[in-house]
């Protein structure tokens, strides 16, 4: 089994929305470690399967509440939710996804990063890169 | 004092419709609209660039059908440099139509799945926690996997075309930008990696059973539900009249099968549909020219498709629509909810015609691009799987895009939509005082027919997505009901 599997969420077109990729665009090659690393729009039901073969997962994307360190680090609980949408579907889905048709428990967590703007526009505000460099700052807390 | 029953957004970002809803003294519902708030700043955001740059940069509406806003403007921009859709090569032709029904193939399975089968097999008043995803996994375990499968399946083969599975770039101008190669394309044939393309067309033919079955024992709720008479449009094959995704003849008929749109060229558009505004919804409504705003509006998608085809070129699908026309005696179909039936004979067919085109050498060919005689006008139409998707390009001498116009299956879905809303607010709400989870569902599940195509994509975590309001007409807030 592989064992981490970093999943950047959102749209680098919607402004802060970027965040997510641009967590992934900018790890610092000093982290030596034994991961992959996944883009995406929405997460989706497949992605159910996909973190099934993982021991560890990490879900980062932005988030409109504004953190006081810039970013939120916690642990995915598995949650059923619905939506009226095929167009979304929630990290706690997906986990809850995972382990009810795959029987898989991978350790899973949020990493959400404040962002404050979600226009159609290239280009985070730089209060958002500010909380993004914090994070990567950070990086190992989080990781270890 | 009349009131409004308001089920909101809580932002523009994220896209979500908002749905008010007014009733009078005695709860009576008088009035009901679905506002949509999706943002359409694209066609001006790509005002400037180069035309060249339309195909990739269209596919950021949305996550969901990318591969369709890439196509549809792909078949525009053919037409910049020159090249009809008939003038490209047959290689090229095939590559495309062979993406394009990976693309239906993937977005039909999944609204099955996520959407549309919770609703189907556990009923508008199961409890939220059970009436999703994750209940039906529970339930119903190998439905669940074969869904995930389903659209694995077909997200591999937008990843083997166009070498993504999201945003990747399989069209250049006149043509396509790679072939496939003879191994790739095993991997979809041989079934040593993942199910192959005949169990695609196995499991397809039972979630058509499956949905037969359920008509069978809820007839009536699928004949009344959020059902009224409208208009349908969607693309048919030049020659035979049949159903067509990739690129076809716009025909329209009213409610009784009667044609209102009679075959008219895609790039003719213009001539025969006109878009009205709102007040309150940032989305339009077209409607064709010669029959009015009032009537000649249409549904799209794929009850819309099945109604107003002659039939389909592939056998198992075309055995399905029969049996589906049977049900309304041939005419044609005005029940919102047969709209899950037809998507999946729909899912039936794009596999048909994927096994077709996955055994046709053709797709392994390197005759992959066309030149012409530059244009300054473009437009593409294609089916995408909520339904026709128009996208209309003009160019200057510098090759800049100098006007751009989009009109996406939700736009076309706009009234239809609002009409849905209201057969639900005047069968299921009109009387009734307060907001209960089961008249929000009901809401959700017309809504859901359609799927709509929102401003998908930007979800940040955080934003609530759905919020239901009662509210007088003071704009005084009386009851609230949110859905997460």
């Amino acid at each position: 089994m592989k064992k981490k599997l970093l999943i950047g969420i959102g749209n680098e077109g919607r402004q802060d929305d970027g965040l997510g990729w641009a967590f992934l665009d900018q790890l610092p090659p000093s982290i030596e470690y034994d991961y992959d690393i996944e883009y995406r729009y929405q997460l989706q039901v497949e992605d159910a399967e996909l973190i099934a073969n993982y021991q560890e997962v990490y879900f980062i994307d932005a988030d409109i509440r504004n953190f006081e360190q810039g970013y939120h680090f916690e642990k995915t609980k598995a949650i059923d939710q619905g939506s009226y949408t095929s167009h979304e579907l929630s990290a706690e889905s997906i986990v809850s996804l995972c382990q009810t048709i795959y029987h898989a428990y991978p350790k899973c967590y949020n990493v959400s990063i404040s962002g404050y703007s979600f226009e159609l526009a290239i280009g985070m505000t730089e209060k958002a890169k500010e909380n993004l460099a914090h994070l990567l700052k950070n990086i190992k807390n989080i990781f270890e | 004092m009349s009131q409004k029953i308001v089920i909101d957004p809580v932002t523009r970002v994220e896209g979500h419709g908002k749905v008010t809803i007014q009733v009078d003294d005695n709860n009576k519902v008088t009035d009901a609209k679905f506002h949509i708030v999706e943002f359409r700043g694209f066609e001006r955001f790509i005002q400037g660039h180069p035309y060249w740059e339309a195909p990739v940069m269209v596919q950021r509406l949305c996550g969901i059908c990318p591969v369709s806003h890439h196509l549809a403007a792909a078949k525009a921009i053919d037409q910049i440099v020159g090249i009809d859709p008939k003038d490209l090569s047959i290689p090229a032709q095939k590559l495309r139509k062979l993406l394009h029904f990976g693309q239906v193939f993937q977005s039909h399975a999944l609204h099955f799945f996520y959407l549309a089968s919770p609703d189907l097999l556990f009923g508008a008043d199961a409890a939220p926690e059970k009436r999703n995803v994750v209940g039906v996994a529970t339930a119903y375990p190998e439905l669940a996997k074969k869904g995930i499968l389903m659209r694995k399946f077909g997200q591999e083969i937008i990843k083997m075309v166009a070498g993504k599975k999201i945003h990747g770039i399989a069209t250049i101008p006149g043509g396509v930008h790679k072939t496939v190669e003879d191994k790739e394309r095993q991997f979809f044939l041989d079934g040593k990696n993942m199910p192959n393309v005949d169990t695609m067309i196995e499991w397809s033919v039972e979630i058509i059973d499956f949905i037969k079955k359920y008509h069978q024992q809820h007839r009536v709720f699928l004949d009344t539900f959020a059902s009224y008479p409208s208009g349908h449009l969607g693309l048919v094959n030049k020659e035979t009249g049949f159903l067509e995704l990739y690129d076809g003849y716009l025909r329209a008929t009213d409610a009784q099968g009667n044609i209102t749109l009679n075959d008219i060229e895609s790039e003719d558009y213009n001539d025969y549909f006109y878009e009205s505004t709102e007040k309150w919804t940032y989305l339009k409504f077209p409607y064709l020219k010669h029959i009015g705003k009032e009537k000649g509006w249409n549904r799209v998608g794929p009850l819309a498709r099945i109604n107003v085809c002659d039939g389909i070129a592939t056998p198992l699908a075309e055995k399905e629509r029969k049996e589906f026309m049977e049900m309304t005696g041939g005419k044609t179909n005005n029940m919102t909810m047969y709209s899950h039936w037809a998507r999946l004979i729909e899912i039936l067919y794009a596999a048909e015609e994927m096994k077709h085109l996955l055994n046709d050498d053709d797709i392994l060919s390197k005759d992959l691009i066309r030149k012409g005689e530059r244009r300054k006008e473009g437009v593409g139409v294609i089916e995408a799987p909520r339904g026709t998707l128009i996208h209309h390009y003009e160019v200057d001498d510098k090759d800049r895009i100098t006007r751009c116009n989009l009109i996406v299956s939700t736009t076309h879905n706009n009234e239809p939509m609002n009409q849905a809303v209201k057969w639900v607010a005047q069968n299921e709400i009109s009387g009734k005082a307060k907001i209960t989870e089961g008249m929000l569902n009901q809401v959700e599940i017309a809504i859901r027919a359609y799927d709509p195509c929102l401003s998908c994509a930007t979800h940040a975590m955080g934003q609530m997505p759905l919020e239901v309001s009662i509210v007088d007409n003071q704009g005084i807030v009386i009851d609230r009901k949110y859905k997460e």
